[in-house]
C-alpha cells in the first residue's frame, strides 16, 4: 500500500544539494548501497531514480526488486541534519519513449559525457523520520529506560 | 477464435502454474515467453488506442509483417515483446492473449484475467521521411524499441538449392515474392547511410545498429558477396561518426576465419552473431539441409569459435529456433531429453566463449513445419533458465543480445538481475 509523501519531504528529496543514498539487495541476498544524486520525487509522489550506469549492481538489484516485488530504500539528508528514509517497491522501468528521451536530453545537457540507462519509478511504502534529534526525542519519550544513568545525575 | 490445439489447456500447465513453479524466474519473462509462443490480439478498445501517427505499426524486417498492427509491446519492467501479433487470417495453435484496456491502460489478459500492463512501441521520427532517392525511410531501416536494424537482403540462397531451405522458416516464400517483383538483391547502401544519419538525430532513441541478411552464397569465394555487402554498409556510416565506429552488431551466415578477420579489420565491428538455429548435428542436417550441405554443423560451430577468438568473449552469440528440436518424426521424443541435449551442447559453445541464445519458435503457415506443434511453456522456461545459468557459470556477458539491444531472447533477459 502506498503512502503519501509530504511537501517537506518532497523538497528534501528534490533539493539538488541534499545527499541521497539508495540501498538495494541482490538476487543472492547481498545488500548494496550507493549515493545517487539522480533521485527525486515526482508529481505523483513516487520516487524517481535516473540510472546512469546500465551495468551497475544497483541496476541489477532494482531489476530483481521489480521482478519479485522486493523493497528498496532511499535515505535523503541535508547539511542541517534533516534526514528521511523512504522504503518502496519499484513498479516501472522506463527506457524508451518520450519520457525517457526527455530525461536523456536533460542528463546529456548536465554532462555531455553521460548516458542514461533508464528511469526507475518506486512506489513509497513507508516513510521514516531519520533526523537524529527527532529520533532521539521520540526514543526518550517511548522508552525512558534506554540510556545511561550518569545522564540522570546532577 | 478457432484454434488448432482445441484442448491444449487441459494438457499443458498454465502460465499461473509456471509462475508458481519457478519462483526464481521473472514473471515478466515468463509472460513474454508465452506471448511469443501464443501471440496476442487486440480488443476494440486496444485497437482504438493504437495510433499509426505515433505508434510503430509498419516494418520491413527480415520476415513479413502486416501494416497497421502493433510491431511490438513494452512491459513495465522494460521487457520487449517482439512481433507476436496474431493475424486474423491465421488459425493459431493456441488461443492468443488479448490486449485490452482497463482503467485507461493497455493490459494483457487471458481468459479475463489481467496479467500485466503494456505499451505500444513508438514510431521512430525518421519513419515519415524519404531518402534523397525518394525511398520511404521506414522501408530502408526497421526498428525495435532501442535497436535500429537493416536487412541487407530478403533473399536466402539456401532456398535456391532444391530442398535446401530451413524447414521452420518462411524466408523462401518472401524471397521468391521479392524476386517476382524484380526487387534488387541488396538494399541500397546510400539509402541506408542516409537513413541511419537521420535516425540517430533523435538522442536516446537507439542503443545499437544491427544488420542482418538472408544468406547470400555467391561471390569469388563462398559468402564473399554477403561479406562485401556488410563491409560496404558499415563503412558507409563512417563519414558521420566521431570515432569511426558505431555501436554495431551483425547477424550473418557463418563466415570463415579469413572473412571474420577481414570484417573486423575493415570495419572495427565489435559484435557478431551467426545463427546455428538448432543444436545437434543430426537435427541440423535434417532441419537445415542447405546449411548442412554447404557449410556443415561442425564447421559452423568452429567458425563461431573462431569468431569468439577474433571478436572476444561476450561479443559472439548464436541463436537457436527453440522448439524445433522436438518436431516429429526425427526430433527428441520428450522435452526432458531435448533439454538435456540442448544444454549440454550449449555448454560446449560457452566453453569456447560463444553464448547460445534462444528465440521461441513461431510455427508459421508458409513453412515446411507448418503442421508441427511448438512445445510447452514449461519447456521454454527450463531452457531459458538453463542457458542463463550457463552464461553466469562461464562469465559470458550478453549485452549485445540483451533485452534492450535485441529484446527477442528470454535467456538473455534472465541475466538482467
Amino acid at each position: 500500500m502506498s503512502v503519501t509523501v509530504s511537501e517537506r519531504i518532497r523538497k528534501l528529496f528534490n533539493d539538488p544539494k541534499s545527499h541521497k543514498v539508495l540501498a538495494t539487495v541482490s538476487r543472492d541476498g547481498i545488500v548494496n548501497v550507493a549515493f545517487k544524486d539522480s533521485i527525486g520525487i515526482d508529481k505523483e509522489g513516487n520516487l524517481e531514480y535516473l540510472e546512469l550506469l546500465e551495468s551497475s549492481q544497483t541496476n541489477r538489484n532494482m531489476t530483481n526488486a521489480i521482478w519479485f516485488d522486493r523493497m528498496v530504500a532511499v535515505n535523503a539528508a541535508d547539511d542541517s541534519g534533516i534526514s528521511v528514509q523512504i522504503k518502496g517497491i519499484p513498479f516501472r522501468y522506463t527506457m524508451v519513449g518520450p519520457r525517457f528521451e526527455e530525461a536523456y536530453a536533460r542528463v546529456r545537457e548536465q554532462d555531455p559525457d553521460s548516458d542514461l540507462a533508464g528511469i526507475w519509478s518506486i512506489h513509497p511504502v513507508e516513510v521514516i523520520e531519520e533526523t537524529y534529534v527527532k529520533r532521539r526525542q521520540k526514543e526518550r519519550k517511548l522508552y525512558p529506560i534506554i540510556g545511561h544513568i550518569d545522564r540522570d545525575l546532577l | 477464435m478457432g484454434v488448432i490445439l482445441k484442448d491444449w489447456r487441459k494438457h499443458e500447465e498454465s502460465i499461473d502454474d509456471i509462475i508458481e513453479k519457478y519462483p526464481d524466474v521473472s514473471r515478466f519473462t515468463i509472460l513474454k515467453t508465452d506471448l511469443h509462443r501464443r501471440g496476442y490480439t487486440l480488443s476494440e478498445a486496444a485497437r482504438e488506442k493504437l495510433d499509426p501517427k505515433i505508434h510503430h505499426t509498419s516494418t520491413r524486417g527480415l520476415f513479413a509483417q502486416k501494416d497497421n498492427d502493433p510491431v511490438g509491446l513494452t512491459l513495465r519492467d522494460g521487457t520487449g515483446i517482439i512481433g507476436s501479433f496474431a493475424a486474423n487470417d491465421v488459425v493459431p495453435l493456441r488461443e492468443p492473449y488479448l490486449l485490452d484496456v482497463a482503467d485507461g491502460k493497455l493490459v494483457l489478459t487471458d481468459q479475463g484475467k489481467i496479467y500485466e500492463e503494456a505499451e505500444y512501441w513508438y514510431k521512430p521520427k525518421y519513419f515519415d521521411k524519404l531518402t534523397s532517392k525518394g525511398t520511404p525511410m521506414w522501408q530502408v531501416l526497421s526498428a525495435r524499441f532501442q535497436r535500429l536494424e537493416v536487412t541487407l537482403s530478403h533473399s536466402c540462397q539456401f532456398w535456391n538449392i532444391p530442398g535446401g531451405g530451413c524447414k521452420y522458416c518462411s524466408m523462401g516464400a518472401i524471397g521468391a515474392a521479392e524476386r517476382k517483383k524484380g526487387c534488387p538483391l541488396f538494399a541500397d547502401v546510400d539509402d541506408i547511410a542516409e537513413t541511419v544519419k537521420e535516425a540517430v538525430k533523435k538522442p536516446g532513441r537507439f542503443a545499437i545498429f544491427h544488420a542482418t541478411s538472408g544468406s547470400i552464397l555467391s561471390g569469388e569465394k563462398l559468402l564473399e558477396d554477403e561479406l562485401n555487402q556488410y563491409i560496404l554498409v558499415l563503412k558507409s556510416l563512417v563519414p558521420f561518426l566521431k570515432t569511426n565506429k558505431l555501436r554495431g552488431h551483425i547477424n550473418s551466415t557463418a563466415f570463415n576465419r579469413n572473412q571474420l578477420e577481414r570484417l573486423k579489420k575493415e570495419t572495427g565491428l565489435d559484435n557478431y552473431t551467426s545463427d546455428i538455429e538448432v543444436l545437434g548435428e543430426d537435427l541440423f542436417n535434417w532441419i537445415c539441409p542447405g546449411k548442412a550441405m554447404i557449410i556443415g554443423y561442425q564447421e559452423w560451430k568452429h567458425r563461431l569459435f573462431d569468431a569468439a577468438e577474433i571478436f572476444g568473449k561476450g561479443h559472439v552469440t548464436t541463436d537457436i529456433v527453440n522448439g524445433v528440436e522436438l518436431v516429429k518424426p526425427y526430433g527428441y521424443n520428450t522435452e526432458d531429453e531435448a533439454l538435456k541435449h540442448l544444454l549440454e551442447e550449449a555448454e560446449d559453445f560457452a566453453k569456447h566463449n560463444v553464448a547460445v541464445v534462444n528465440i521461441v519458435w513461431n510455427v508459421v503457415p508458409n513453412s515446411i513445419f507448418r503442421d508441427q506443434v511448438s512445445p510447452s511453456l514449461d519447456y521454454y522456461i527450463r531452457v531459458s533458465r538453463g542457458l542463463a545459468r550457463i552464461y553466469r557459470t562461464y562469465g559470458l556477458q550478453v549485452y549485445m543480445d540483451d533485452y534492450r539491444r535485441c529484446g527477442n531472447h528470454a535467456s538473455t533477459d534472465l541475466t538482467r538481475n
